[in-house]
């Protein structure tokens, strides 16, 4: 059996609230393979951004552990987790976070400014041409509707070619036609580019476009399916 | 990064509507070093003005008095001031009586009598009656006399006066003249002559009270002044504008503490202005600095990207600053200092 690329296991986060504690996530178990896609779902407050938090190494555990390929994260200093991220992950957010005062162009360089590479510009305007932007490279995110910013933050996510793609609700600010789009671009991408991709919504279509789905209830699973796609 | 760092910069500054703190901050820095620059350079110049101006009460900027002819008592003095590349000239000083060239009627007139040489005064000027300054010193059958001295003697330009053994032709009389600092010796009407005539006056015998002064100017005096203060001399006096007058070195004080308090309130409230705008811009950064630091910008990188934007910022409100310092002191100048 090969090792996976990103395993929780027995994943668990508390946070102390005044006197009591309160237990976000509970004993959680994710096994995903290389190329593999996963969608976590459930209703709000069931601690799905926390534990996408947790896998992508945003956020530390209160116990269990998060492996990607073979290195356990609780080893990994913050700088060392911010270094695996700069090379191996990529982040698609609900609300965009583009930074309003870059280009779409500089917005899509930044994680390739961040990790050192000389041909940022280049890579960059190829991303922004595969995401269908290849006019609007000089726009602000103000000057670009939701879906377009959505697109931008996509090309962003997938410019340094990461190993594993966390989205957060990647549609939910967005109309359902919008939606569509973007969810086919952002499926699309992940297979020419054989990303592993984590995503979290409420979206049941898109959901069901995933390899595996966790349904998160009160911080723990309460089921767990596979599809298997030709 | 520097490339990022710079553009976000320009950004803040110059398109994003979000980066209005950024604006604020190098308005804050920019106006924190006008204020203080602008005052600075006006108290330096105000200052300056005040120095020379009390300097040309004294004829120079500092003044050796000594007991014996300067040729020897203060050879080494001398030397020194033509060592650091200051001005100088000497003068005798002295009283005696005036009196009229066949004038029984009358009296002669006790007068403080200056001796002066080429280059006198090296500080201030010598005004005649019409507010024209006199140039140059009187010739050596000539003498200048003060408007009390020509009252009470009743002369005109033209008018014969004795002195001593010799005969001067009064060729100006003046309103103005330096060294009106001094002691009680300035109560008396004055006359000034050129010191190549005293010789021949016989005036100065053994035992005479005059008192025999170097005169040094320049920008470096204070350097030259303290040499002479470490090279005391018996029979000499040291005199400066501040020791020889109390209250135009009081006034030269309150000036400067109030200027400097001036500085230091525009300093304090920059400084609050200052502290506003970075905590408001630091505020807009935070955010911004979460989702590099998600996108995995290492803390060195966040640091560099700070470092680079906030020591721009503060090179370009410098700069910005220091040409509002000058218009801002231009204007100070305009509007407080006589024309």
């Amino acid at each position: 059996m090969s090792t996976p690329l990103l395993r929780a296991h027995e994943l668990c986060k508390s946070v102390p609230v005044e006197n009591t504690t309160l237990h976000i996530l509970k004993d959680v178990n994710v096994h995903l393979e290389s190329g593999e896609t996963l969608a976590i779902v459930g209703a709000s407050g069931s601690g799905k951004t926390t534990l996408l938090g947790l896998l992508a190494g945003l956020d530390r555990a209160s116990s269990g552990e998060v492996f990607w390929d073979t290195q356990a994260l609780s080893a990994l200093s913050e700088e060392q987790l911010a270094a695996y991220r700069k090379t191996h992950i990529g982040f698609v957010f609900q609300s965009f976070q583009l930074l309003p005062s870059l280009t779409a162009l500089e917005n899509v360089m930044l994680p390739l400014q961040l990790a050192g590479k000389s041909n940022a510009r280049a890579q960059a305007k190829l991303w922004l041409d595969k995401v269908g932007l290849g006019a609007r490279l000089e726009h602000t995110p103000k000057q670009l509707s939701g879906g377009e910013q959505q697109r931008v933050a996509i090309a962003r996510a997938f410019v340094n070619e990461p190993k594993l793609l966390f989205a957060d609700e990647p549609t939910g600010n967005l109309d359902s036609s919008t939606c569509e789009a973007i969810n086919e671009l952002m499926f699309a991408l992940n297979r020419s580019s054989g990303t592993t991709l984590v995503l979290v919504t409420h979206d049941l279509t898109l959901a069901a476009q995933c390899g595996q789905q966790l349904r998160l209830h009160g911080g723990q699973i309460t089921a767990h399916t596979r599809t298997n796609y030709a | 990064m520097l490339e990022l760092a710079l553009t976000f910069l320009r950004r803040a500054l110059f398109k994003n509507t979000a980066g209005s703190e950024t604006r604020v901050l190098l308005l804050a820095l920019a106006m924190a070093v006008a204020s203080v620059g602008a005052v600075s350079l006006f108290a330096e110049k105000v200052q300056r003005s005040l120095k020379q101006q009390a300097a040309g009460l004294l004829g120079a900027d500092v003044l050796l008095a000594f007991d014996k002819p300067v040729k020897e008592a203060a050879a080494p003095y001398l030397a020194e001031a033509r060592r650091q590349g200051l001005s100088n000239t000497q003068s005798t000083r002295f009283m005696s009586m005036t009196g009229k060239v066949n004038d029984s009627n009358t009296m002669p007139v006790l007068t403080d009598v200056k001796a002066v040489q080429t280059d006198y005064p090296l500080r201030g000027r010598i005004v005649n009656r019409q507010g024209q300054a006199l140039t140059g010193i009187p010739a050596t059958q000539e003498v200048w006399i003060d408007e009390r001295l020509a009252d009470k003697l009743g002369a005109q330009t033209g008018t014969q006066v004795q002195l001593g053994k010799s005969i001067f032709t009064i060729s100006n009389i003046f309103a103005e003249e330096p060294e009106i600092a001094g002691s009680f010796i300035t109560m008396s009407p004055k006359l000034i002559m050129n010191e190549q005539a005293l010789a021949a006056t016989e005036l100065l015998q053994l035992g005479n009270r005059a008192s025999f002064r170097l005169h040094v100017a320049g920008d470096n005096s204070a350097d030259y002044l303290a040499w002479v203060k470490s090279h005391p001399q018996t029979g000499m006096r040291v005199d400066t504008v501040n020791e020889l007058r109390p209250e135009v070195r009081s006034t030269l004080e309150r000036a400067e503490k109030f200027l400097s308090l001036t500085a230091l309130l525009a300093v304090l409230l920059a400084a609050v202005a200052v502290v506003l705008a970075t905590r408001r811009s630091i505020a807009r950064e935070l955010d911004q600095m979460a989702l590099m630091r998600c996108l995995g910008a290492s803390k060195w990188q966040l640091y560099q990207l700070l470092a680079v934007q906030f020591s721009a910022l503060l090179v370009l409100a410098l700069m910005v600053g220091l040409v509002f310092a000058y218009i801002g002191h231009g204007l100070l100048l305009w509007a407080f200092l006589p024309k």
